[in-house]
């Protein structure tokens, strides 16, 4: 299965983390997209710019100014549906917030809620969870 | 006129109604109401009536009925029940039901009258300061629960960031890519330095008392220049500060350079990248008692859906480049304490300018 990354996050830190790791475990050929601001994503998914894949895994930041990740959710959800069944939403978060996050983890598209920071270990689980062989 | 308390009375006697009026009228500003519908009236048109006598027999409605009614819409007069009668059903209903203050026996006597509005009052100054401080702990509620938020945010996610960076770095042997993440590193723990000095201004512009001394803008503004030398000439932003203070002016300093600081600081980090001519422009003007202070840049710009929110805490205007949220806060406090003002005009992609007007104390 071919697979491609969206990386939705504000901090630069934890940007460059998450683009390492992903090369470091999958290796250099893998397609990621990094946004800094989660309407530009949006904008990027909505008009079908992405590369065509069997399945695009978004890693997503939820506090981030203006359009936060949980708003991102919302209008996600709202797209067609033969756009948002290509993707999957994994949650990268520092937030304690343990009832938002419960919330945002029970919605069909939301795969799974990581808490930072995203390391190696934490990165393979998130492959495993979707079910896919890494190597 | 207006400084005498205000004082209801309700009797159906209109006898005793212009008695207590004839009485009391010198001392206090005495509203009178032979029943309940004018008493209310009364209530409706002036809502800072202090206390309300109220006789407890009445045609159609006791006392006790009529301040249990008006409990609710009026709760801040002080009640206080007169009765011709030693009944001790009816004062423990209106202690129990009409919450009144005290009672007074019919005849009254003018002291018991005097001495009842006096206590009453203090009772209910005591009342409305306490009203006052539960609504300032209210407001300190409200901005801890936004320090909490912020701790996950603007704490927690540079520290996450290190961590994650150390992770990754182990795995790393090449002394390029380890030093480009060393500059990332450093920048997180820039944040977290930022956002620590940025707190404790935070808590010394609300608790600090001021300090007014005499401020020569020349040497403030020069003393900004040199601080700011090596962010300007690092960042390639040319920054002019230009003084024209023919008067003395005297305000607390350390919380006009706060003030300063944090506005310059925007103007540096907020400039757009890639263009060629940044600069930032400080123009103070001291006349007749106002400073009135100019700082304007060349930077990104604020949409102007943005001008009321940017001065509340933990707001940010910006998606890139995220500050703490607690800078123009800390600005909005300062001038508050320092009797000041503050507009801000932006062209988004153009640059912006912050206008202080600040009175000398």
């Amino acid at each position: 299965m071919r697979l491609s990354f969206i990386l939705i996050e504000n901090l630069e830190i934890d940007l460059y983390i998450a683009h390492k790791l992903i090369k470091m475990t999958m290796g250099d050929d893998i397609p990621i997209k990094a946004f800094m601001s989660a309407e530009d994503a949006l904008d990027h998914i909505a008009f079908e710019k992405e590369k065509k894949t069997d399945r695009t895994i978004i890693l997503l930041d939820l506090m981030m100014p203006r359009l936060n990740g949980a708003d991102f959710i919302s209008l996600f959800e709202a797209l067609p549906d033969e756009i948002t069944n290509k993707y999957q939403i994994v949650i990268v978060t520092s937030s304690m917030n343990k009832a938002e996050l419960d919330r945002l983890g029970n919605k069909k598209i939301v795969e799974t809620v990581i808490t930072k920071p995203l390391t190696q270990e934490k990165f393979k689980s998130i492959l495993e969870q979707i079910q896919i062989d890494t190597n | 006129m207006s400084d005498k308390l205000k004082i209801l009375y309700i009797d159906d006697e209109p006898d005793n109604l212009t008695g207590f009026k004839a009485n009391f009228r010198t001392e206090y500003r005495i509203y009178i109401a032979e029943n309940t519908i004018q008493a209310i009236e009364h209530l409706q048109k002036n809502p800072d009536i202090r206390v309300i006598f109220c006789d407890q027999r009445m045609p159609g409605k006791t006392g006790v009925e009529f301040f249990e009614e008006i409990r609710t819409a009026y709760p801040l007069p002080i009640r206080i029940l007169i009765t011709a009668y030693t009944d001790i059903e009816a004062t423990i209903s209106a202690i129990n039901r009409g919450n009144i203050f005290r009672y007074i026996r019919k005849p009254w006597i003018q002291q018991d009258i005097i001495s009842a509005i006096e206590e009453g009052n203090k009772f209910y100054i005591a009342n409305s300061m306490l009203a006052i401080k539960n609504e300032e702990l209210q407001q300190a509620y409200t901005e801890l629960d936004k320090f909490a938020y912020s701790v996950s945010h603007d704490l927690r996610g540079p520290l996450t960031g290190i961590l994650g960076a150390i992770d990754v770095a182990k795995e790393m042997s090449d002394i390029n890519e380890l030093k480009e993440l060393l500059v990332l590193m450093e920048k997180s723990v820039f944040k977290l330095e930022d956002y620590i000095s940025s707190m404790h201004d935070y808590y010394s512009s609300r608790r600090g008392e001021l300090k007014i001394v005499d401020i020569d803008f020349n040497q403030v503004a020069e003393e900004l220049k040199d601080v700011y030398r090596i962010y300007t000439t690092t960042n390639k932003v040319c920054f002019e500060a230009t003084v024209n203070q023919p008067e003395s002016f005297r305000s607390d300093e350390l919380v006009i350079k706060m003030i300063l600081n944090n506005l310059i600081t925007n103007a540096i980090k907020y400039q757009k990248k890639n263009f060629e001519n940044k600069k930032i422009e400080l123009n103070i003007s001291v006349y007749d008692g106002l400073a009135t202070i100019l700082i304007s840049d060349t930077g990104i710009g604020i949409p102007e859906t943005h001008f009321e929110e940017i001065f509340n805490l933990f707001s940010r205007a910006t998606s890139h480049r995220a500050g703490s949220g607690i800078g123009l806060y800390n600005v909005k406090g300062g001038l508050v304490k320092l009797g000041g003002s503050i507009d801000v005009s932006s062209v988004l992609g153009e640059g912006t300018v912050f206008t202080l007007v600040i009175p000398s104390k």
